[in-house]
């Protein structure tokens, strides 16, 4: 069991130390950029995976914290021309918020009824974004021009330097998973997810730790969002769309969920692979596809179970 | 005093409490004796708040507690231990109870206290729940329940299929348990390890209570059990 934590933090700081060295391996902006979006994906579903690998709560509307996020940011800084820094709190607080409402409102369902129910409530936000709210949402041609910080007389439209800037909300994302996974709290959500009927007769609030942990899931894809929107200098109602609640659980389930470099592996997996069959074929999602179900099948604990059977020999 | 008045429990159409009433007093051993299907665990569910009773109510101390929430029955004092123990397998001993330590106002009890109750537990306390045998799982099913400092202790089955070793250092700490002012309701099959222990004994037969009645009366009880198993 310790050797497995020994193993979290070494893989963990290997994983931050190749992220900050990266600027300084490369000055290509193209790389610099992947990366980037490598981290703000990775805090997407390392939020995620506070829902599903900690909890136990498969949800497929995560596509909705995250673009509501992602238009919260966008709106507070384009439309009430507030700073950065207040675009990223009014997305965390809208990712939460959403979240709250999706748990709320399936507060009295489980399993794949919450699931599908998840679904449902995100579709129907992502309608509602692309037509009735035109007016808002920019409708299918979004609203380009998503701002970047401005401070210190620094040049945040440089791809490095918004490059730290995402990193270290990477690093507090991570530092914030660790510490929440071996509090008390993180231990009851995990008795949650092994077994709820129990947990509630020891005196657990089930609902109330569900609702917490997703909230809080909600809180991260909303700040990946923003940064997504940010990054890419563009927010459009595509990112509420169930595509992006499915990527992200093949991300999470590829790496492997409930642990901390999981989910990042996975995203990193799917990133490049999309960099690289891109290129040479259209099908590359197809291609994902067949090595998402060999994954399955054959690394049920995704790559991160892997590592961690081979570091146990 | 934690009682049932009256209760009739369901399981979809299937009636599998009809009228029942019962009660366990502070300090009291209360065994529950029947067999197979009779009812037992449905009968001690319904006392912990972990099964909704279609009529009747379920009392605290006074208090109508019918439709208090689980979690709440637990905060005020009245712990169950399954008969399928239940503990948290993929945390480790020690993390199992310090998982319910945190929940409930500190008592009596506390992790030191239980595992001088269970030295196995304390030499096993790493050990991950999976990796522990059926005799450990139910002393730390147990030991966990005592960590909420509960008034009432529900236990179902809490010898079943366990080594005769082991039986005898669960009977030695359900007595200290009581000893220590906790009030237990005990479910078994048969009165081998109950008349070791409880001061009063009813017996359940198809939802219904039979008999019920002290110690000194036993051999009635005993006479019953055999007619209705015949």
């Amino acid at each position: 069991m310790r050797q497995v934590k020994h193993s979290e933090v070494l893989t963990v700081g290997v994983l931050v130390l190749l992220f900050a060295a990266a600027p300084f391996v490369t000055g290509d902006e193209g790389w610099l950029y992947l990366a980037a979006l490598i981290m703000t994906w990775s805090i997407f579903a390392l939020g995620y995976d506070i829902s599903f690998g900690l909890t136990g709560l498969l949800s497929f509307g995560h596509a909705a914290f995250f673009g509501m996020g992602a238009y919260a940011a966008s709106w507070a800084m384009l439309s009430a021309g507030l700073p950065f820094s207040v675009g990223i709190v009014a997305a965390i607080g809208a990712g939460g918020l959403s979240a709250l409402v999706f748990g709320f409102v399936g507060r009295r369902v489980s399993g794949l009824y919450f699931s599908l129910m998840t679904l449902m409530l995100a579709e129907l936000i992502s309608i509602v974004m692309t037509t009735r709210l035109r007016h808002l949402s920019g409708g299918v041609d979004g609203l380009p021009g998503v701002p970047r910080p401005q401070a210190f007389g620094i040049d945040f439209f440089n791809a490095a330097n918004f490059y730290w800037v995402i990193f270290a909300l990477f690093c507090l994302t991570l530092a914030f998973c660790a510490v929440l996974k071996s509090s008390p709290l993180g231990q009851a959500l995990r008795g949650v997810r092994q077994n709820a009927v129990r947990s509630e007769q020891v005196g657990f609030n089930v609902g109330a730790l569900r609702l917490t942990a997703l909230t809080l899931s909600g809180c991260l894809s909303g700040l990946a969002g923003a940064l997504l929107a940010s990054l890419m200098m563009y927010v459009s109602p595509q990112l509420l769309g169930w595509k992006m609640s499915g990527d992200v659980v093949i991300m999470t389930l590829l790496g492997g969920s409930g642990t901390p470099v999981g989910p990042v592996i996975g995203v990193t997996l799917v990133e490049l692979l999309r960099e690289g069959l891109s290129a040479t074929t259209e099908h590359w999602y197809g291609l994902l596809g067949v090595i998402f179900i060999l994954c399955t099948i054959y690394l049920p604990e995704g790559v991160a179970g892997l590592g961690r059977k081979l570091w146990r020999r | 005093m934690l009682e049932l008045r009256d209760v009739d429990v369901f399981y979809g159409k299937a009636q599998a409490l009809h009228g029942i009433s019962f009660s366990v007093a502070p300090g009291d051993i209360v065994a529950l004796i029947g067999r197979n299907g009779a009812g037992k665990s449905t009968l001690l569910r319904a006392l912990a708040g972990a099964h909704g009773l279609t009529r009747g109510e379920r009392r605290l101390d006074g208090d109508i507690i019918t439709r208090l929430p689980s979690y709440l029955c637990s905060r005020r004092g009245i712990a169950l231990v399954p008969e399928d123990r239940q503990i948290f397998s993929s945390l480790t001993a020690e993390e199992n109870l310090r998982l319910v330590e945190v929940l409930h106002p500190a008592g009596y009890w506390t992790r030191e206290r239980v595992y001088r109750l269970f030295p196995r537990l304390a030499e096993r306390r790493k050990a991950n729940g999976i990796s522990l045998s059926g005799g450990e799982q139910q002393m730390l099913a147990i030991a966990r329940s005592l960590l909420a400092n509960p008034h009432y202790l529900l236990l179902d089955e809490p010898t079943e299929g366990l080594a005769p070793i082991i039986v005898d250092a669960i009977i030695a700490a359900i007595s200290e348990i009581n000893q220590q002012g906790t009030a237990v309701v005990l479910v078994e099959q048969n009165f081998k390890v109950p008349q070791l222990l409880a001061n009063y004994f009813h017996l359940i037969d198809s939802g219904r209570l039979t008999w019920s009645g002290p110690p000194d009366r036993l051999d009635e009880a005993r006479d019953l059990l055999i007619v209705g198993r015949s």
